[in-house]
């Protein structure tokens, strides 16, 4: 899943400043599996901003509405009528949702109401671990199921750095090291032999480094 | 102009070799530089030049390192994975070379985030191995990564950063194997603190048939205080035993007995097979470089 978290209730607060009535949209996907940008988060939002505006003597009228997928035109289309009557409308989407509610709205600031964090897995109640960064190129057949691209620090696709000790990475000690994990995930397989090969140079111009990534489906054109 | 490497002669001669590491000044002079030089030269081989170590901004290593050839001083000039993608780190090598600075020594390099430049956005495009592979491609096939042609191919002595510290331990030899396959002539440790430690993973790099002949450069680093031995202690890929942190407290002088430290771990590993020289981590300590290697 795509996780997420919320922004600081402050900066939402700064962005909306001139804005009088706003609508807060929610996510019905990922972020609602998470916690951070689902019906819930954009009522509690919602309801914090109305707080934090009479806390200061104002007033501000908020409407809020959950879609299935905010990264759906289909789905973004069903908030015309709230969007109409408000200024200006907080997406709580990850960041494809939030620009599909940009470009569905030009007339209309959108404001971001979380942080996208990565594509991930939660690893347990309350925990959310990163697992993918969308290379483009997958190698997991060959790294005993485990990335060394979105799990290691550096990337590194020949075994680990010079820095890993005692199966923690050395950016932070709280962090697990992949290349120990590979290493113990391929020993335990019998497939070590397979470490030894000197993987050769990536070509990086499948993933972010290759310039924005559009996916054409001629098959499933109309 | 590309330049004969004098260590490669000497590790040909089978002569015990002695390298220093060199501070490199953090601002745009090289005066510091050269006092450093003054009190260590011709007592050393050949100079390290680190390369923006802990992820900190210094004085190109580049610039250094042709300062010091300038000065009568051969270097090893360290080009880090961290700050250059595989068109700089070649563009590097052929500079480096065409400067006449002889031997390169490859690393991964400290994560941006254990520096002071947290925020800085990382490159590794290329892992140490695969660094390694393009600047002996290079050299001997006078081919570029993509396969294109090398007009004047450069002439450099290739090293590698290894650590027998860090784990897993048993994949370190192999480890090693695989940056001498890709092209590594030798290989230089991190800093040699645990010789127990150190002496099994000689135990396993002989055992690995690529890396009989491949000359290890030990790393040797002097302590001076028990802070200093203490923070080593904390820093990823470093094993720093207790027992000389011991030493060190119950010491008036802990330079001294630090020196002294350094002095007995290196009559260690010059007995150790395969050990061919040592390099000094000394940088900001470099006066006493000469007491460590009387």
């Amino acid at each position: 899943m795509i996780t997420a978290v919320r922004k600081p209730l402050n900066e939402i607060i700064e962005m909306v400043v001139p804005y009088e009535k706003i609508l807060v949209t929610g996510c019905g996907t990922c972020v609602t599996i998470d916690y951070s940008g689902g019906a819930k988060e954009a009522a509690i939002l919602a309801s914090q901003l109305r707080i934090a505006r009479r806390l200061g003597g104002k007033k501000l009228e908020t409407l809020e509405q959950t879609v299935e997928r905010q990264c759906e035109w289909e789905f973004v289309k069903e908030f015309t009528d709230h969007a109409a009557e408000c200024q200006a409308i907080i997406s709580m989407a990850c960041g494809a949702g939030i620009q599909t509610v940009a470009a569905a709205f030009p007339d209309k600031p959108v404001f971001p109401g979380v942080n996208t964090r990565f594509i991930g897995m939660p690893q347990k109640q309350g925990v959310w671990e990163e697992r993918c960064i969308c290379c483009g190129n997958c190698v997991l057949h060959l790294t005993g199921g485990l990335c060394p691209f979105a799990r290691c620090a550096k990337t590194l696709l020949n075994g680990p750095c010079e820095g890993s000790q005692d199966g923690k990475c050395e950016v932070n000690r709280e962090l697990d090291c992949v290349w120990q994990q590979i290493y113990d995930s391929l020993k335990e397989r019998g497939r070590l032999a397979d470490l030894q090969k000197i993987f050769p140079l990536r070509d990086w111009s499948t993933g972010e480094d290759g310039g924005y990534r559009i996916t054409v489906r001629e098959d499933m054109m109309l | 102009m590309n330049a004969n490497s004098g260590l490669k002669k000497l590790l040909a001669k089978e002569e015990f070799v002695v390298i220093a590491g060199i501070g490199i000044p953090r601002g745009a002079a090289f005066k510091p530089l050269e006092e450093r030089y003054k009190l260590l030269e011709k007592k050393v081989n050949a100079f390290y030049i680190p390369d923006n170590p802990g992820a900190n901004v210094h004085l190109l290593g580049l610039a250094a390192a042709v300062h010091l050839e300038k000065l009568g001083g051969e270097t090893v000039l360290e080009l880090n994975c961290r700050d250059r993608n595989r068109i700089a780190i070649q563009s590097y090598i052929l500079g480096a070379a065409a400067l006449g600075i002889p031997n390169l020594l490859f690393s991964t390099g400290d994560h941006q985030t254990l520096g002071n430049f947290r925020g800085a956005k990382r490159v590794y495009d290329v892992d140490l191995t695969q660094a390694i592979q393009v600047a002996r491609g290079m050299r001997d096939d006078k081919k570029f990564s993509n396969d294109e042609e090398v007009a004047q191919p450069p002439s450099i002595f290739i090293g590698a950063e290894a650590n027998p510290f860090a784990d897993p331990f048993e994949f370190r030899a192999a480890l090693m194997a695989k940056k001498v396959e890709a092209g590594a002539d030798f290989v230089q440790t991190r800093a040699v603190f645990d010789l127990k430690r150190f002496g099994k993973w000689i135990k396993l790099v002989r055992q690995q048939e690529p890396l009989q002949k491949t000359p290890i450069l030990a790393g040797i680093m002097p302590l001076v205080s028990v802070e200093q031995a203490k923070s080593l202690q904390e820093a990823p890929g470093m094993i720093v035993p207790d027992s000389l942190i011991q030493r060190l407290e119950s010491s008036s002088k802990p330079e001294e007995e630090g020196v002294k430290i350094a002095r007995e771990i290196i009559t260690e590993v010059k007995k150790m097979q395969g050990v061919r020289g040592i390099v000094l981590h000394a940088s900001g300590m470099e006066s006493l470089v000469p007491d460590l290697i009387k």
